[in-house]
């Protein structure tokens, strides 16, 4: 089942959601605490297969702990609008979240890693492969 | 043929006087006779004397000389030995003097002594160039082990320089990138990367 009106863009968000969801027990409440996109989303699903307020609530969860993790090192403490911007380079891939970490130790540009795989960009790492192939053709 | 009284008494006078020349020779002969003996006597017991005291001289001097030769360690027992013979050799046939063995001891002695200087000399020359060279060699040996362990030690903390900096020297340039780049040149660069990975890995 996709929720596709909920795409949460960021881990933060997914675990606000989460958090959200275990709260509240009944479409009433819902109406009171859900974030508008996510109440509609409970209001489609309750109306389209006459379920309960659980049934819903569990799907959604199911849906939620079912993504996928984007992960992304930066170096520095991210404003939202620069938050918004990384996320526009992921907002394609479907059932995905990102989830942005800071890691000094990468100097400068990103490192991402997607279902296990690792795309290095960093200034670390390219730091390091300048001087290892440096040292090996002045040490040849 | 007559004789003259003249004549005869001339002859008398002549006579006599022959005779008592003769009789004073005599006298003169055997005066100087018991003078030369007894100066001949005076001279054998003198002689006796002067070779009593000779020889006690020689006895006291030999028995030092034995005491001297046989305590000092510079002779040779060959050279003891010799010395020995010859002085007892001295002392038995008699027919050496006292100054004769002393002369010869110290004859024997100064060359002895003098071969024993060259041997020493000659033998502290050996000894000294011996040792001088073996502790030049010692030397030379010990420098090149120095001079290798100095060439090893050097070399050794070139290499660990070398490795220290090549560990130390990615740390400086990230540690200086990091400084250098502002938080606008930070942000460029993560969008950057990502446009870069993007189109490289097509997600």
């Amino acid at each position: 089942m996709a929720f596709e009106s909920l795409v949460p863009k960021t881990k933060d968000e997914v675990v606000e959601l989460l958090k959200i969801l275990s709260r509240v027990t009944s479409f009433e409440d819902a109406k009171n605490h859900f974030p508008p996109k996510l109440y509609d989303e409970v209001l489609i699903q309750q109306k389209q297969n006459s379920s309960s307020f659980e049934v819903v609530s569990k799907s959604i969860k199911q849906y939620l702990n079912s993504m996928n993790s984007i992960k992304v090192y930066i170096p520095f403490v991210a404003s939202r609008q620069f938050i918004d911007e990384i996320l526009k380079y992921f907002s394609h891939l479907p059932n995905s979240y990102v989830e942005l970490i800071v890691d000094q130790s990468i100097i400068g540009g990103v490192r991402v890693v997607i279902s296990g795989r690792v795309f290095d960009e960093s200034l670390d790492t390219i730091i390091d492969k300048t001087i290892a192939a440096s040292l090996k053709s002045h040490n040849a | 043929m007559t004789i003259e009284p003249f004549f005869i008494t001339g002859l008398i006078i002549v006579f006599v006087c022959f005779g008592l020349i003769v009789i004073s020779i005599v006298v003169l002969y055997i005066r100087s006779s018991r003078a030369l003996s007894a100066l001949n006597t005076e001279f054998i017991l003198y002689k006796r004397d002067q070779e009593s005291q000779a020889r006690e001289a020689l006895l006291v001097a030999t028995k030092k000389a034995q005491e001297i030769i046989a305590s000092t360690q510079m002779f040779s027992d060959e050279t003891k030995k010799w010395v020995m013979d010859a002085v007892n050799k001295s002392i038995a046939s008699g027919s050496s003097t006292y100054m004769q063995i002393i002369n010869d001891l110290g004859q024997k002695s100064v060359k002895d002594l003098l071969t024993y200087s060259d041997t020493l000399k000659k033998s502290i020359e050996v000894q000294t160039h011996e040792i001088t060279s073996g502790f030049i060699s010692q030397l030379q040996s010990e420098e090149k082990v120095f001079h290798s362990t100095l060439e090893k030690d050097e070399q050794q903390i070139i290499e660990d320089i070398a490795k220290r900096a090549e560990l130390m020297l990615p740390q400086i340039i990230k540690d200086a990138s990091g400084r250098a780049l502002t938080q606008e040149e930070s942000e460029v660069l993560v969008l950057s990367s990502l446009e870069k990975i993007k189109k490289q890995h097509g997600f």
